[in-house]
Order: C-alpha cells, then structure tokens, then sequence
C-alpha cells in the first residue's frame, strides 16, 4: 500500500473542516483568479480556496461557481452587491467591506474574482490594501486574464511588436500619441465612451470617434479583430476580423475586447547601437532566420 | 446544491476525446449530451451555444441569481484610467 492510499479520502467539507481547526487567530487574506474558463485555475488558487475558512466569490460563470461549491462548501457570493441600485464604486466598496470584515472576525479569507484577480477588479487591491494597513498577512495570485487568452487564440507574441493595453473610454479620452508599431489591446470596447452609466453599449458616436482617432495612425483597411474569450469548454471564442472603416458597425458586448495589431515594424535606431560599440550587423544573430 | 450542466462542462474540459466529440457537433455531440443524460430541452440549450443563458441556467440550478453586467443598471464604466487635470494641485 503506498502512502497516499494511507491517507482516506476528505470530503470537501471535512477537508475545510480540517483546515478551519488549524486556523490562526488573526485572520488572512488570499486573492485569487478562475481564470476565464473552467479548467484555467491555478494549484496554487485551488489550495487557497480548499483551505480557506471562507470563500467569498464573484464569479457570474457557472462552470466555475459549481466547482468552487464543490472545493469549499463554505462559500458565499459576492455577485449579490451588484443589484439593489448601487453604482459600481458603492459595490466594490460594499465588496471591500465584506472582505475586511471576515478578516477582522478572524477568519482566513479567500476572495475569488474572474479571470485575473487583479486585471480590472477594484475591490481585489483595495481589499488587499486596506488589509495590510490593518497589520493583517494579505496576497494575490496571478491568473489567465481575456488578454492570455486572447494572446493564445490569436497565436500572438506581444513581444513581436510590443504590446499597449488600454481601458478603451481611458484611451478615447486621453491625449497620446498612437504608435503604428506597436499593437494594443482596448478593454471594454462594447461600453467606450459610455457614460450615462446606465447602457450596455457604446456611447453615442463614440466608435466613430475611436475609428477616427485610429485613422490618424493605420490605414482604413487595416485589420482590427473583436474578440470575447470562451467561458465554457467546447464552446468557441469569438474571433471576428474586419477593417478599421466598419468598426461603428461592428456589435459588440459589454465584455469585448479590441486588438489593433501593429501596422508594421519600428524604424532601427542606429544611433544607440554606437556608443554601445554595435553596428546592426552585430545584431543579425537576433533575427529569426538568420 | 449543485448543477449537472456545470459538471458535464467541467468533465468535458478533462476529457480530452470527450471534447473533440462536442466540438464536433452534429450526432457526434448529440450522443455525447444524450449518454450524459440531457433531455431534450437541455440538448437544445447546450446546442444554441448562448453562453448567457448557459451560465444562467447553471447559476439558477446553484440557487444563485445569474448576475451580469447587462442585467443591471449601475454600469460606472468601470477603471477608466486618470488623467492629468489643470486643476489637480487645488484638489488635493
């Protein structure tokens, strides 16, 4: 008999059970991702949530909700705080609340968010800041956030070009410079520029605009694609190529995301290779092919 | 409370030969969704492929409200980034 048949098995609940029993006094905070899909969540996230004395979710996936239940039956979602009227700063903070307040009972709480605990989630940092303030141990792991996915279903390598990542109503109303050379990545496409804070759609003209300010650096042909990562197995992710011209027409969803690949490559900057002692020639080694 | 939909997912994620069988489509999946006990109105939703009303579904049978983003009114435009203000030196 080998030592792992020595070790009966643990139903979720008493394993919980078991490692509740050993709890420190003082509360802990674990903040982890499911990553998009059932099947993305890490080991390390997998024991946080076995061992926590409280998993406290947000997590609008069903794939994903059924098997937290299944590895801590002590579990409680936190999707509730979006209803009852609250705009989204009054349930991020509602969420913080309930976070800091189970770790001030003493509890070791794991909070569990979708995709990357810390790719556009609010509540995540400043949880884990208000904690720490308070003198109590708190940490995120990493997790497969839309964009890994993305970069995966796409056979992309953002170290082809660089890579640029953008709330897309951040992008349309900042100043900057856009950089043909690099590609880049325009979060929340399906609201930009929306904000009445009440539609699930871009705000008026507001792809037109993005369209034009896009015009100013690539060609109206030049080949953007919407996509949205897939959130249950054996199901596809949309992956939908178009050109830059027909972007206002192009449906989107609130969770899209817009790559604007780069247009081509940057122009070599001979004049950092001298005081280094280089020439571009030294440098052919780097190039695949070569 | 648990949802067999869920787990069918979850299992069809581990099961390679399982997958390629759904993401055949066709007989292929339907035999697939029938061995694994699906009536009828289930095969149809699975098959629609409208991952709305899929997690809805899973969520309801979890005995949770399926909330989402285009389900209720209080969209803030979530992390729109910071901009630099003329003004800033007064507010802080």
């Amino acid at each position: 008999m080998t030592a792992t048949q020595d070790v009966p098995a643990l139903s979720a609940t008493q394993r919980a059970d078991h490692h509740r029993d050993r709890k420190s006094s003082k509360g802990e905070l674990a903040i982890v991702g499911t990553g998009i899909t059932f099947g993305q969540l890490t080991l390390a996230a997998k024991a946080e949530i076995e061992q926590a004395d409280l998993v406290l979710a947000a997590v609008p996936n069903g794939v994903i909700a059924d098997y937290l239940l299944q590895l801590n039956p002590h579990f409680d979602s936190l999707m509730p705080l979006y209803g009852d009227g609250r705009t989204r700063p009054q349930t991020y903070a509602a969420m913080t609340a309930r976070i800091l307040t189970e770790i001030r009972a003493g509890k070791r709480v794991c909070a569990v968010f979708y995709g990357h605990p810390g790719v556009f989630v609010t509540p995540s940092h400043e949880a884990i800041r208000q904690a720490r303030a308070e003198g109590f141990r708190a940490r995120m792991l990493p997790g497969i956030s839309a964009e890994d996915c993305l970069i995966a279903d796409l056979g992309l390598d953002p170290s082809d070009h660089g890579w640029a990542s953008f709330e897309a109503t951040a992008f349309l109303f900042s100043r900057r410079q856009i950089d043909p050379t690099v590609s880049m990545l325009l979060w929340q496409i399906g609201i930009v520029g929306e904000c009445t804070l009440t539609r699930y759609e871009p705000g008026q003209n507001a792809m037109q605009v993005l369209r034009d300010m896009l015009l100013t650096a690539f060609p109206p042909t030049h080949q953007l694609c919407l996509y949205e990562a897939s959130s249950i197995p054996g199901l596809p992710a949309r992956i939908d190529w178009f050109a830059l011209q027909q972007l206002p027409e192009i449906a989107t969803k609130p969770y899209s995301t817009l790559l604007v690949p780069a247009l081509d490559f940057p122009e070599f900057a001979d004049e950092r290779l001298v005081p280094l002692g280089l020439t571009e020639r030294d440098l052919q080694a780097f190039t695949p092919g070569s | 409370m648990a949802s067999k939909m869920a787990q069918f997912f979850q299992q069809l994620a581990l099961d390679a030969t399982a997958l390629r069988q759904f993401e055949a489509g066709g007989a292929e999946r339907e035999a697939l969704l029938q061995a694994a006990g699906f009536d009828a109105a289930e095969r149809a939703l699975i098959c629609a492929q409208d991952t709305t009303a899929l997690h809805g579904r899973m969520m309801a049978d979890l005995g949770e409200q399926h909330v989402q983003w285009n389900t209720n009114n209080n969209n803030t435009n979530n992390n729109i980034g910071k901009f630099k203000r003329p003004d800033a030196a007064a507010l802080r």
